[in-house]
């Protein structure tokens, strides 16, 4: 069921009223970028990453890997411990081998 | 245009800022774009990444998937917001978005973006060209 016309109203109007309150939507489309960023990377040292931690679920930061786990419940906590932030981070299950995924 | 990206498999994922007001939710994401998918959804990787408070999901639906699996989401308005920076500007989508109850089998899915948003655009998907490029055709973008 799609929303009414009266609740997509009050759905942008309540989230032009968050990016307000976060700063406006410069602040918004910056932490898009740096999200978009993160991934990227990620994707581009994927290789690398499967070397190093195959298996395991990594923290990806702008300095690199942060914190690694064997969960993502552990990797977060493991993030939070370090005082990361998870909206300035992608964290990341590292496959050890490509698998076939339909969905 | 919306620009999304191919990963090391060929894997078409395109990003935004994802609000769920009720939730207190305001988060970037990563969604899966995919044609075969109805409606917009979270599954477990994300939902447990950006916190959405299990209990606190109501308004189920049981959902169709491959073959004779039904799933169960719970439906919560939300909005998207994608970011075009040839012309400088946003897009916000208001939806019914569709979040998974966590089970033995989906928690590594991706999350799906569906065509309850992406009809709104016109595609190129090109992976040898490592092109995933959305032109914004109809929005409900407040003016």
């Amino acid at each position: 069921m799609a929303l009414t016309e009266e609740q997509k109203k009050q759905m942008l109007e309540a989230t032009r009223a968050a990016f307000e309150r976060e700063g406006g939507i410069a602040v918004i489309r910056a932490q898009m970028d740096a999200f978009h960023k993160l991934n990227l990377r990620v994707v581009a040292e994927y290789p690398q990453l499967r070397d190093k931690y195959p298996d395991q679920w990594i923290c990806m930061g702008q300095d690199g890997v942060l914190a690694t786990g064997h969960s993502q419940q552990e990797i977060m906590e493991t993030a939070r411990r370090k005082g990361i932030s998870a909206s300035e981070v992608v964290f990341e299950y590292i496959s050890p081998e490509d698998t076939i995924l339909i969905v | 245009m919306i620009r999304g990206y191919f990963d090391g498999l060929n894997r078409p994922y395109v990003e935004c800022r994802l609000d769920i007001p009720r939730l207190d939710i305001r988060e970037s994401v990563r969604l899966l774009f995919d044609t075969g998918a109805d409606r917009t959804c979270l599954n477990p990787h994300v939902i447990n990444q950006i916190g959405i408070p299990k209990d606190s999901l109501a308004n189920p639906l049981e959902v169709g998937g491959i073959g004779r699996d039904k799933a169960i989401f719970y439906r919560e308005p939300a909005a998207l917001t994608f970011f075009d920076p040839d012309r400088d500007t946003e897009y916000i989508y208001p939806i019914e978005l569709l979040i998974a109850e966590e089970t033995t089998v989906n928690q590594s899915l991706d999350s799906v973006l569906g065509r309850d948003v992406f009809d709104h655009w016109n595609t190129i998907y090109y992976p040898s060209e490592n092109r995933l490029d959305f032109t914004v055709v109809t929005t409900d973008r407040l003016p």
